[in-house]
Parts: structure tokens; C-alpha cells; sequence
């Protein structure tokens, strides 16, 4: 069931990305919710572990000088929620945060690991992908820092190369400062489910025209993605119902949803429009601007 | 007055719970154990053609590779019909059959076994759907048998025909429940062994350990009083273990191997291995008066037994009986069918047959309301059961009919919480309430012997035991036992201790289901004490100097004259000279509830007492998304008394959140026999974030046959949840469910063709 045949327990990166290189078939375990589920069911039928837990650097959430936002890879979803700076700068990751499994799950589960995995449903993933978040990965030889939206291949498949190490999610100030956001995780109970929809949205909004509008989504195609035709059209629109209703439609046209046993592509498309709207609602009043009914 | 009867002690086994010290199967270790397996083919219908397990028994550490070959009794079980293989030796006929077991002295050893039994086999074509199965040229589930119709059961009275004719208002209408799942915490577990003297041991968490002990030795070919079950706490049952899932099956690689054998299944071997509730279809057809009065009820329901028996007829009889509601109707017919398919096997679980009908039968009541501009609550104060009304089956309601005061508590509460919200919360949200009103009928019924049983000793110190074979679930009916012990022989709960549920110290108390055990085995409990505390009188008699023991009480550990409270004996010091004396304080106690058989038009006393509840909800339904947030619920229960206030309430609490699955999320998903969803990230069953604020009433009309008035609660609570859900749904956005559960996406579909219509 739970086939591990050698587990390795590095304390610096250094160590980590060394134990990488040398043993390549070695399978990182950050919060192991995962892994530990795939090992269970027999779709990982054996593994050699890494585990990144002791590596207490990776936990780090800072704001630098220069406004940009860091959140170390190994930063827990109870962590995120909780945390000043989350809270003050990028409130919709709270949100998202706080929609996640339960508090179990969230004590453990890791925004990292959440990333890594390749989910479309990750409730981590929309919002950053609404931030405009880029990822740092490391390898014993050096690093390379790639926009999430880059990262993402496939259906549980992700650009991480043979050695590497997401260390941290980064925020550039330019993509949070002055932004509003709000989160919407749609779903069949409110706790402990996986979504059926997740809608992130942050705007910028000057003299009731939206300066910049980027919408990302969960559970809409096979990664999660963003509403490229939507937000070009809302930039410099004013701010109204018209243009709201605009924006759900259009974000419809970025989707490539799929009939699955939680729901129809029909169900979730309409679910696009109507949750992109009012993801963006409460983000335009988060925002400062004046709210629309 | 009572003392300790009504009042909320903690849960006898509380303490050791919250302390995470209480037993479950799967805590059970034995040295020497083997770890034991089941093997199963990946079609629900089938023809095997060989099994060779000799691959298998080659793997080391294998100790045992069992077939249908190996076993020494008969290969059958069944609570009603013997016709679950115990292991499938020529057919599979569901997903629920295991064709070979193994048992190995390590987990690895025991999956590379499991994978090496090669099983050859033939597919044959299944009917996975039930109203197909009762067609005569649809493949047969059971070739032995004429037709997949396992059970018929009709209920006549009165001239529905000419009733409906003479109706001012007719609603006829479908109504579909699906197959769902218990979703107990527990999955099956157990461990069993051959003790020094031979006996066959099994422990293990069942409903009614005596039966499975009977099952056992039947397919062992032992003695009854060879074969000990024993019961360890019990996570969660809800009915799904009424039937023999690891019992036989675990026993028999014991007494094979003359080893300790464990069994620990995981989920999704749970999901397939226990029973679950009947899907069922229902027509129904309604008529009333102008004044809103019913004047006749038709209806006929289909229920999909699956592959196996299990407790069908009973479930459907349960149906037929529940099927006009809690109110008077002069004109019945009503039609039940319980029908073999390939699908996975349906049982027993909380409500009984009794948690499907509410679905139609309480959407029929507000519609027709509806069309008579009635309020809800009206048509059913008028129609609903009061003492002296006679029910569908012709029984007269006697005693103890608390529908009523239920319907003025929970509808005046609700109007206290409710009256100050809007409707219309925003252009896309809207509040709106639904009732519902209920009955369940306790026990086996139908004349079946509904017996238990209780032996109450005192010892010389003047605390007491109680044995019953009766397993406490979780709902806490050791507790009740307890209460109910030191309520006769005046001592308090903690000097009371409960023996419960082991084949080879208790006395056989039946199952615990049908919501029987407080009223059943209460009674037997309390008589058991009765007949202690009468031989502890005898030499109180002669210590108090009284004539008789007709003037004496026991209370607060004394034994005491009631005219003149002074002159008392403590328990302690009575006991000890009773003791003294050669007398042994021990009272047997044994209580049979009564009904009656159905004739052939369905008319009888079928089951006695009758629950009864109300349960008003509030829910707010988004219309963007078809989202339901069920906000309140105000339950009212008639239980005739509350033994445990506490226990009560949990069940109310308990019955409410089964009953918001039922209506909201849950649903077994089969494709063609196969469930495609047998683990929680995909059966979606209610969490603590998803329960409403609830406001439990007890209502107490006293039953003069319950011990103190009680009946019962465990499975009333959850029956009016799902259709107050349904009818609130309704109130708020107009659309009416009738096919659970009642999913976002299917609100907006209904929503969206109420638009298209208008
Ligand atoms: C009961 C339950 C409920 C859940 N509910 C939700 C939910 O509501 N929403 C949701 O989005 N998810 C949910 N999940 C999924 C899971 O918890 C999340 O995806 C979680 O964030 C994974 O983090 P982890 O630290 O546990 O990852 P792990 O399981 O340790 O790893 C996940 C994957 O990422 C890789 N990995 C981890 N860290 C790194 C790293 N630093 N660098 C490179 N690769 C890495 C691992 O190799 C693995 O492939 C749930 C899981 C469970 C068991």
C-alpha cells in the first residue's frame, strides 16, 4: 500500500537538490496529501521519497523591499490563511486559502505540493494565476523562475524538470498593488470537496473604468487558465452591469470545460458566467470601487 | 417522577471515547494473527468457469486459499432468504460477490495472493434496472426463481376509484429515490480465532450479534454454544450491518488455518461489500375534498433489491404500510414491489422503507394545498393521525399519538425563528420554508417474533450489572440500559454497569434497528431489574420489619418505607444480608412487542408503537448557481418519553444530517452494477460546515406499553428532513424536485424550464 523503499529528509536546499541530483528517481513528499493519497490507491505503486519538511526555510512568507511578495513552497494553507502579510496585500489568497479541504488538511497540505500536483481544481492555482505569480525552481546547479501559467502542461502534468525544486511563488508588486480580489471556489458541500468551479478575480479601477481586470479559473479545462478575450476587453471599460455581463460571456470563450460526474460542460460554462461576474463584483467593491448590485 | 430516567447523564462509554481508548474491531490485535483478504472478479454478472488457485497458495507466507469447496455448512446467508453465496462458486451476480478468500502472514503476501487466484469467466447480461427486471422475458438474477419480483405486498381499503371521481383535487405524479450508502466512520473490520477450547471467536462490529452467530455456525457446521461473537464498539451501523459482510467468512479462514485471522477493509471494499438503501420509484396518485381532506391515496412503489434478498419484503412492506403518511385517508391502494437486478445489493438502513415514501407523499400534501390555496401546515393539523384514527392498514391508533402537538411546537418555534427574513434576499437569492410531517411504525412487525431479552444481577455491595445482547451503535442505548437499571433499583448510573452484545455471557435481545431497543429491551431491562429489586425486597422485609414489600421504594441507594421514609436500609448494607441470607438478588426480564400479520388486502396491526415528527426547514436557493443552503431546522419529535434527553437530541441532530444528504448530495452512482463512487471524495455526505442550526423539541406522549412512555427516535429523526428540503426548495423558487437528490444542476435545469414555460 505504501511502498517506500528509501526516504530522505534534507534540512537546506542544498542538501536537497544534491540528494536530487544524484538519485533522479527520487519522488519529493512537501505535506504528502497527494502522494500519500495516489500511494494508497496504487497509482504511485512504489516510491523512493524526498521529503522537503525539515527544509524550514521553505516556509518563509516575506514582503521585500521592493514590494515583491515571496511565499516559500512549503508554506501550509492554515500558514497562508493566517498570515499578515497574505492578509494585507493579497487577501484573495486568504480566501482561496481558506477554501481548501478542511482544517486538517489544511495544517498539512502545502501551497507547493498544491502547485506540483498539476490539478485543474488546485484552489491554490486560479488566484495565483490571476496574480500573474511566476515560480522559482532550483536544481543543484542553479535556478530558473518561469510564470506559473508556463508551468502548467497538462492534466496532472507539470513543467518541473528532473532535479528540481519549486522553492518559491513570487508576486511582483506591479500585479497585487492597488488590486482587489475575490475568490469564489464552487462547490457541492462547503468543506472537505473539490471543486466544481473556482473563479479568481483582481481588478484595478480608477474614476469607474477598469484599469486592468485578470480572471483565472479552476475545473474550466485541463489546467487552470485565464480569460485572456474577457480581461482585454474590460481594459478601459467602465465599470457597470453591461460590462460585467460582457466579461461572463466572454469568459465563457476562454474555457474548455468537460462533462465529468460533478457536472456538465453546459452546467459549468453557465457557471463561468455567472461566477466570473460575481467574483468580480465583490473584487470591484475590494478594489475601491462603488458596488453594483 | 423519576430519577435518573429523563435526565441527560453522559454517555456510559463517553469518557473512554473522547479518550480514544474504546475498542473498534481494527484496534484488536492478536499475536500469531494472519492477515485475511477477499477476492472478487471486476463484473457484476457472470459465469465462472474455473478457479485456480494453486499460483496463489504457491506465494510464501500464504497460509490459506479458500473456495466455495471449502466450506463445511451450507453456502448460503441471509437474514431472510438464504441467497448470498457465502463465497460464489458457479455466478457472480453482483459486485458484492467474493469468489475466493485468503489468508497470509503479511499484507504483501496477501495482495500478491489475491492477484495470482486466476478466475476464469464468462459475462452474461445483467438487468441493472428494476421496473425492466419485472418484465417476464428480462434475464433472470436468481435462475431458480419464476421472476425477479421477490416480493408483492397490497394494501386495500376502501374504493379508491369512486373516491377519486368524488375528489375536488387530484395531483398524481413520480417520485425517485436513488441507492444510497450508510457512510458509516467505521469500515468493516474484525478479528477471529479459535480459542483454547476450540470454539470459533469472532469480534466484530454488528447489530445483532446472536444472528450473526447463527449465520456462522450454519455455513461452519458448529454448534451454536461452539461459536462466540463478539461485539466491540461499533462505528456507525445505520442498518448496513444487519447482514453478514466479514462474519462467516473470517471465521471460516480461522477454523481452516486454526489461526488468528484480521480482516480491515478499506473504503471502497466497504462500499462494496455492506448493503444499501432501496432505490425506489413511486406513482403516486392523491385525491382530497374541496376542504383540503384526503379522500384516497393509490400509489406503487419499486424497489431495487439488487442482487440479493437481504431484508426486501420487510423494506417494502415497511413502504407500503408508510405510504399514505401520518394522516386519515378512507381510500387506499397501494401496490409494493421488491425486485431482483444485477445492482449491488439493498438492505436495511435508518428509516427502513419508511425514508422514501415522505419524498412523494409530503410533496403530494403541499401540492394539493397549493391548488386549493391552503397553507401547508393546514391540510396537514386537518388530515393528519389523532388518537382513535385507524391508518391505511386498518389499525387503530390507541395510544401515544403526539402528531399533533409535534405540528403547533415545531410550526410556532419556526414561526419565532423565521418571521423576521425576507424572501427575497437579492435578484438571485430567495429564502423559502418547507414541513413535513412523519410516522414510523417500531420493530420487526408483521407479526414477527420481536423479542428481547435482559438478566439484571445485584451484587453483595448493592451496585448491579445488567447483561443484553443488545449492541449499543453509538446511539447509546448501554446508557439507556443503565438509566433504566439503577431508575428500578434506586441506585445512580455509575454503580450500573452494562454488559452488552457478546453470544457467550448475554441473552439474545434482537437486532438493534427498527428503533426498538430503548422500547424493547428497555422493557426487558426494566423487568429484569424489577425481578432484582423484588428478591432484594424479600430480605428488606424482614430488615425494615414491614409486613410486606408492597409500601417499599428504592431511591437514592436506600430501600425505604414510603409512608414513613425514615425507617430505610442502604443498598449496601441490603444486599450484603440478602447475600448473607442465601438470596441472589438476579431478575431475567423478556419482552415481546406486539403486532399482527397483514391479510391479504394488506389490512392489520402491523406494527406497534408509532413515532411520530415534524420537521419545519428554511432554506436559501441561489438561482444563479441552483445552490441550496438549508439555513434552520426546527425537528419535533414525538418519542413517547425521553429516556436520555441528550441521546435524543444527538439522534435529531444525527437523523437530520443523514436526511440533508439524502436530499442534497448523496447518491450511489451505478452503471450497469458497477459504483462508480465508492469513496467520500466522490459520495458526498454533509459536513460540519454544511449543517443548518437545529432546534430539537421533544414531544412526550407517553406509550402506556414503552418503558416510562418511551418509543423511540433513532430512525424518525431523519424521515421528514429530505421532503421539508423538497417543499422548502419549492417555496423559495417554484420549482419542484422530485427525483433525489436534488443537485444544483438539476434545480437550474428545473428552473430554467419553468422560465421557458411561463
Ligand atoms: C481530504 C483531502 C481534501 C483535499 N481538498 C482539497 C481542496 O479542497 N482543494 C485543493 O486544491 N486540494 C485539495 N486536496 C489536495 C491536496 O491536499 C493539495 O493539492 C495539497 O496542496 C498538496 O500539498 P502537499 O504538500 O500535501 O503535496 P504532496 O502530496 O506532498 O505533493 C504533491 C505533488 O507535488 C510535488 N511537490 C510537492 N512539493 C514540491 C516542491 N516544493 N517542489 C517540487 N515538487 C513538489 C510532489 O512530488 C507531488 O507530486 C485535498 C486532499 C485531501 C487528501
Amino acid at each position: 500500500m505504501y511502498n517506500v523503499d528509501q526516504y530522505f529528509e534534507p534540512e537546506t536546499i542544498d542538501e536537497a537538490t544534491a540528494l536530487l541530483a544524484e538519485h533522479p528517481n527520487l519522488l519529493i513528499i512537501a505535506g504528502g496529501t497527494d502522494v500519500l493519497i495516489k500511494m494508497h490507491s496504487g497509482k504511485i505503486a512504489q516510491a523512493d521519497l524526498l521529503s522537503i519538511r525539515k527544509i524550514k526555510f521553505l516556509e518563509t512568507i516575506q514582503k521585500r523591499q521592493d514590494g515583491t511578495l515571496s511565499i516559500g513552497s512549503l508554506a501550509t494553507f492554515t500558514q497562508i490563511a493566517n498570515d499578515p502579510i497574505i492578509k494585507e496585500n493579497i487577501p484573495v489568497l486568504k480566501e482561496a486559502a481558506l477554501s481548501m479541504g478542511g482544517p486538517q488538511i489544511r495544517n498539512v497540505a502545502t501551497i507547493g505540493g498544491n502547485i506540483c500536483n498539476g490539478a485543474t481544481s488546485a484552489d491554490s492555482a486560479s488566484t495565483l494565476f490571476a496574480l500573474n505569480a511566476k515560480l522559482k525552481l532550483q536544481t543543484q546547479g542553479g535556478e530558473r523562475v518561469i510564470p506559473i501559467e508556463d508551468f502548467y502542461l497538462g492534466p496532472g502534468k507539470v513543467d518541473l524538470k528532473p532535479g528540481e525544486i519549486l522553492t518559491e511563488i513570487v508576486i511582483s508588486p506591479e500585479d497585487y498593488q492597488d488590486y482587489g480580489g475575490h475568490y469564489i471556489k464552487f462547490s457541492m458541500r462547503k468543506a472537505m470537496d473539490i471543486a466544481t468551479l473556482g473563479v479568481s478575480a483582481i481588478c484595478r479601477i480608477k474614476n469607474g473604468v477598469f484599469e486592468d481586470v485578470r480572471i483565472g479559473l479552476g475545473v474550466a479545462g485541463p489546467t487552470p487558465l485565464r480569460c485572456q478575450e474577457a480581461e482585454s476587453f474590460a481594459k478601459g471599460k467602465t465599470v457597470s452591469a453591461q460590462t460585467l455581463a460582457e466579461i461572463g460571456k466572454l469568459a465563457v470563450k476562454s474555457t474548455k470545460a468537460r462533462t465529468s460526474w460533478r457536472a456538465s460542460k453546459e452546467y459549468r460554462e453557465h457557471l463561468v458566467e455567472e461566477l466570473s461576474q460575481r467574483a468580480l463584483k465583490v473584487a470591484i467593491k475590494n478594489a475601491g470601487g462603488e458596488s453594483l448590485a | 417522577m423519576t430519577n435518573v430516567v429523563g435526565k441527560s447523564p453522559i454517555k456510559v462509554d463517553g469518557r473512554e471515547k473522547v479518550r480514544g481508548r474504546v475498542q473498534f474491531p481494527a484496534d484488536l490485535y492478536k499475536n500469531g494473527a494472519l492477515y485475511g483478504g477477499l477476492k472478487r472478479i471486476p463484473v457484476p454478472c457472470a459465469d465462472i468457469l474455473s478457479i485456480d488457485t494453486s499460483e496463489a497458495e504457491k506465494v510464501p507466507g500464504v497460509k490459506a486459499v479458500l473456495t466455495a469447496a471449502d466450506i463445511p455448512g451450507l453456502n448460503a446467508q441471509g437474514v431472510l432468504f438464504t441467497d448470498m453465496p457465502v463465497i460464489s462458486s458457479k455466478k457472480v451476480r453482483s459486485v458484492n460477490d467474493i469468489v475466493a478468500l485468503v489468508a497470509a502472514e503479511n499484507e504483501d503476501s496477501l495482495q500478491e495472493a489475491l492477484g495470482k487466484i486466476k478466475i476464469e469467466y464468462r459475462e452474461t447480461t445483467g438487468v441493472f434496472d428494476p421496473i425492466e427486471a419485472m418484465n417476464p422475458d428480462s434475464p433472470l438474477v436468481h435462475s431458480d426463481r419464476e421472476s425477479n419480483i421477490l416480493y408483492h405486498v397490497k394494501i386495500a381499503k376502501g374504493d379508491v376509484e369512486s373516491a377519486f371521481e368524488k375528489s375536488a383535487v387530484i395531483i398524481e405524479d413520480t417520485y425517485k429515490t436513488p441507492t444510497v450508502e450508510h457512510a458509516f466512520l467505521q469500515p468493516e473490520a474484525a478479528l477471529a480465532y479459535l480459542d483454547e477450547r476450540g470454539h470459533v471467536v469472532i469480534h466484530t462490529a454488528t447489530q445483532y450479534p446472536h444472528w450473526d452467530r447463527a449465520e456462522i455456525a450454519r455455513s461452519l457446521n458448529l454448534p451454536l454454544h461452539k461459536v462466540r461473537v463478539v461485539t466491540t464498539a461499533v462505528g456507525g451501523a445505520f442498518g448496513g450491518r444487519e447482514d453478514m459482510t466479514l462474519q462467516v467468512r473470517l471465521c471460516l479462514l480461522a477454523l481452516k488455518t486454526g489461526r488468528p485471522v484480521k480482516m480491515v477493509l478499506d473504503r471502497e471494499e466497504s462500499f462494496h461489500i455492506h448493503c444499501k438503501r432501496h432505490a425506489m420509484t413511486m406513482r403516486y396518485k392523491t385525491g382530497a375534498d374541496k376542504s383540503g381532506r384526503l379522500t384516497a391515496v393509490e400509489a406503487e412503489i419499486i424497489g431495487d433489491t439488487g442482487a440479493y434478498a437481504s431484508w426486501a419484503p420487510n423494506v417494502l412492506r415497511k413502504a407500503a404500510v408508510h405510504a399514505t403518511g401520518p394522516y386519515r385517508v378512507p381510500n387506499v391502494k397501494v401496490e409494493s414491489y421488491a425486485v431482483y437486478t444485477n445492482n449491488p445489493f439493498a438492505g436495511a438502513m435508518r428509516g427502513f422503507g419508511a425514508a422514501q415514501p415522505p419524498v412523494a407523499y409530503e410533496a403530494q400534501m403541499d401540492r394539493i394545498a397549493e391548488e386549493l390555496g391552503m397553507d401547508p401546515l393546514e391540510i396537514r393539523a386537518i388530515n393528519c393521525f389523532q388518537e382513535g384514527d385507524v391508518t391505511a392498514t386498518g389499525q387503530m391508533l390507541h395510544a401515544s399519538v403526539g402528531l399533533t402537538e409535534c405540528l403547533d411546537k415545531a410550526s410556532e418555534r419556526a414561526q419565532e425563528i423565521f418571521k423576521e427574513k425576507e424572501k427575497d434576499i437579492s435578484p438571485f437569492k430567495k429564502r423559502g420554508q418547507g414541513i413535513a410531517c412523519t410516522f414510523y411504525g417500531l420493530g420487526y412487525g408483521n407479526g414477527f417474533p420481536d423479542t428481547s431479552s435482559a438478566v439484571v444481577e445485584v451484587h453483595e455491595d448493592g451496585t448491579a450489572t445488567v447483561l443484553t445482547g443488545a449492541t449499543d451503535v453509538g446511539q447509546g442505548s448501554n446508557t439507556v440500559f443503565a438509566q433504566i437499571a439503577a431508575e428500578e433499583l434506586g441506585l445512580k448510573v455509575d454503580d450500573v454497569t452494562v454488559i452488552s452484545a457478546d453470544t457467550d455471557v448475554t441473552p439474545d435481545a434482537g437486532t438493534t434497528a427498527a428503533t426498538r431497543q430503548t422500547y424493547n429491551s428497555g422493557n426487558a431491562v426494566r423487568i429484569a431489574a424489577r425481578k432484582a429489586k423484588k428478591i432484594l425486597f424479600k430480605q428488606a422485609i424482614k430488615e425494615l420489619n414491614v409486613n410486606t414489600d408492597m409500601g417499599l421504594e428504592a431511591k437514592d441507594g436506600y430501600v425505604y418505607v414510603k409512608t414513613f421514609p425514615q425507617k430505610r436500609i442502604s443498598h449496601s448494607e441490603l444486599a450484603a444480608k440478602a447475600y448473607l441470607a442465601g438470596l441472589r438478588p438476579v431478575g431475567e426480564g423478556n419482552f415481546i412487542a406486539h403486532s399482527t400479520q397483514l391479510d391479504e388486502n394488506g389490512q392489520g396491526a402491523p406494527y406497534w408503537p408509532y413515532a411520530f415528527g415534524v420537521q419545519v426547514v428554511e432554506v436559501v436557493v441561489n438561482t444563479l448557481t441552483g445552490q441550496v443552503e438549508v439555513e434552520n431546522v426546527v425537528a419535533a419529535h414525538d418519542v413517547g418519553k425521553a429516556i436520555n434527553k441528550t441521546a435524543v437530541e444527538g439522534q435529531i441532530a444525527g437523523g437530520i444530517a443523514q436526511g440533508l444528504g439524502f436530499a442534497l448530495t448523496e447518491e450511489v452512482e451505478l452503471k450497469s452494477g458497477k459504483i462508480k463512487n465508492p469513496f467520500f471524495s466522490r459520495y458526498l455526505i454533509p459536513t460540519m460546515a454544511d449543517m443548518p442550526d437545529i432546534e430539537p423539541i421533544i414531544v412526550e406522549e407517553p406509550e402506556p406499553s414503552g418503558p416510562y412512555g418511551a418509543k423511540g427516535v433513532g430512525e424518525p429523526a431523519m424521515l421528514p428532513t429530505a421532503p421539508a428540503v423538497l417543499n422548502a426548495i419549492y417555496d423559495a423558487i417554484g420549482v419542484r424536485i422530485k427525483e433525489l437528490p436534488a443537485t444544483p444542476e438539476k434545480i437550474l435545469r428545473a428552473l430554467a424550464k419553468k422560465d421557458s414555460a411561463k
